[in-house]
C-alpha cells in the first residue's frame, strides 16, 4: 500500500463522516429550507467523494459520472425550490383572496 | 519531483477536507437559515475547489486534469444560483423574519 | 461560442479520432444554429465577449484572492466561542450602476460566491443582499470586482 492509497482512504472516510452528519441536520432541520440546504451540501460532497473514488481506483470513466451529477443535482435543488416558489405564492394569492 | 507532487496533493485535499469539516460544524452551530446558508455553501465551493486542484496534482495525463477544471468550473456556476434560490424562498415564506436578522429594505 | 462547444466535446471524449470528430462538428453546428435562431446569439456578441477575455481572467482571479481571505474570516467565525452572538445578520440595498443583465447577474453571482454576502433578489438598479456581519457589509461596499465589471461592461 503506497502512501497516494493511504490518504485518498482518509479523506473518503473523513468525507462520509461529514456527510452522515449532513444528513442528520437534513432530517433534524426545523424548516424545509434547511434541508434544502443540507442536500445541496451532500451533493456536493457526493462529487468529491467520486471524484476521490475514481483517483483511487485508477479510473477515468468516475469523472464522466462526476460531471454528470453536478448538473444534475443543481438541477434537483433549482425543481425543488421552484416547486416551494410556486406553491407559496399560490397560498399567498389564496389568503389574499379570502380577506377580501 | 513524485515526492513533491504527493505532498502539494495532499496538502490541497486535507485543506479543502477541513474546510468541509467546518462547514459540517458551522450547519450545526448557527441557528438560523440564512446563516447556515453563508458557512455551508460558500465553504463547500472553495473546498470543492481545492479537492479538486490537489487531485489534478495526483494524476499524469492531460485529459483528466482538463475534466476536473471543468467539474470545479461547473460547480463554481451552479453553486451560487442554488443558494441565491434556498435564500430567497427563505425570505419569502419565513413570518418571522425580522427576529432572525435587521431587515433594512425589501423588494 | 462553436468553438467553445466543439473544445468541450472534444475534452468529454478524451480522445481525437475521425468519428469523434465528425460528430462533433454536425453537433455543433446544429447547436450553433438553434442558438441563433432561439437563444440570440451572434457573430457580432460574440467578439464582444471575446475581447473581454483578459479582463475576465483578471476579475476570476481576484475574485479567488477575495474568496480566500473572506474564507479566513469565515473560518474564524465559525469555531468561534459564541457565532450566534457574534454576528449580526442584516439585509442591505446596494446599489449598483450596472446596466446590462449580464453584468447584474455576474455581479450578483460573485456577490454570492463570496462568503459573508448572499444576494436575495436583483431589482433594476439595485442588489438586495443579506450580509452576515459588519465585515461583510463593509466589503461590499468597497470592493474592487464591482469597479472591474463596471470597466468591462463598457460598449457591450
Amino acid at each position: 500500500m503506497n502512501m497516494t492509497d493511504l490518504i485518498l482512504i482518509i479523506s473518503m472516510i473523513f468525507l462520509s463522516i461529514t456527510i452522515i452528519f449532513c444528513l442528520l441536520r437534513a432530517a433534524l432541520g426545523p424548516r424545509m429550507t434547511d434541508r434544502l440546504v443540507a442536500v445541496n451540501i451532500i451533493s456536493i460532497k457526493g462529487v468529491v467523494l467520486i471524484l476521490l473514488m475514481g483517483a483511487y481506483l485508477h479510473d477515468n470513466q468516475f469523472m464522466d459520472i462526476a460531471l454528470v451529477y453536478v448538473l444534475l443535482s443543481f438541477l434537483a435543488v433549482v425543481c425543488l425550490a421552484r416547486n416551494m416558489l410556486t406553491k407559496a405564492a399560490r397560498k399567498e394569492k389564496e389568503e389574499t383572496d379570502g380577506t377580501v | 519531483m513524485e515526492l513533491f507532487k504527493l505532498i502539494v496533493g495532499s496538502v490541497f485535499i486535507f485543506t479543502g477536507l477541513f474546510i468541509f469539516g467546518v462547514a459540517t460544524i458551522g450547519l450545526f452551530r448557527f441557528r438560523y437559515v440564512l446563516n447556515r446558508i453563508h458557512v455551508a455553501a460558500k465553504c463547500d465551493s472553495l473546498a470543492a475547489l481545492f479537492v479538486c486542484v490537489g487531485l489534478m496534482f495526483f494524476s499524469s495525463s492531460p485529459g483528466p486534469i482538463i475534466k476536473l477544471a471543468v467539474i470545479a468550473c461547473f460547480i463554481w456556476l451552479t453553486n451560487p444560483v442554488a443558494s441565491h434560490l434556498v435564500s430567497k424562498i427563505e425570505v419569502e415564506t419565513n413570518e418571522n423574519l425580522e427576529d432572525e436578522c435587521k431587515v433594512e429594505e425589501l423588494p | 461560442m462553436p468553438i467553445l462547444l466543439f473544445l468541450l466535446w472534444l475534452v468529454f471524449n478524451e480522445r481525437i479520432t475521425a468519428d469523434v470528430i465528425i460528430t462533433g462538428v454536425i453537433a455543433v453546428l446544429i447547436l450553433t444554429w438553434f442558438l441563433s435562431r432561439f437563444g440570440g446569439w451572434s457573430l457580432k456578441r460574440d467578439g464582444q465577449f471575446a475581447a473581454r477575455i483578459p479582463a475576465f481572467i483578471g476579475f476570476v482571479i481576484n475574485l479567488i484572492i477575495e474568496m480566500c481571505i473572506a474564507n479566513i474570516h469565515m473560518i474564524a467565525l465559525v469555531l468561534s466561542d459564541k457565532p450566534n452572538e457574534s454576528i449580526r445578520p442584516a439585509i442591505v440595498k446596494h446599489k449598483t450602476p450596472l446596466k446590462t443583465s449580464v453584468g447584474r447577474v455576474a455581479l450578483a453571482n460573485s456577490i454570492t460566491l463570496t462568503p459573508g454576502t448572499i444576494t436575495v433578489d436583483v431589482g433594476d438598479n439595485c442588489v438586495y443582499v443579506h450580509a452576515i456581519d459588519e465585515r461583510a457589509r463593509k466589503s461590499l461596499e468597497n470592493s474592487s470586482l464591482e469597479n472591474k465589471l463596471i470597466n468591462m461592461e463598457k460598449g457591450l
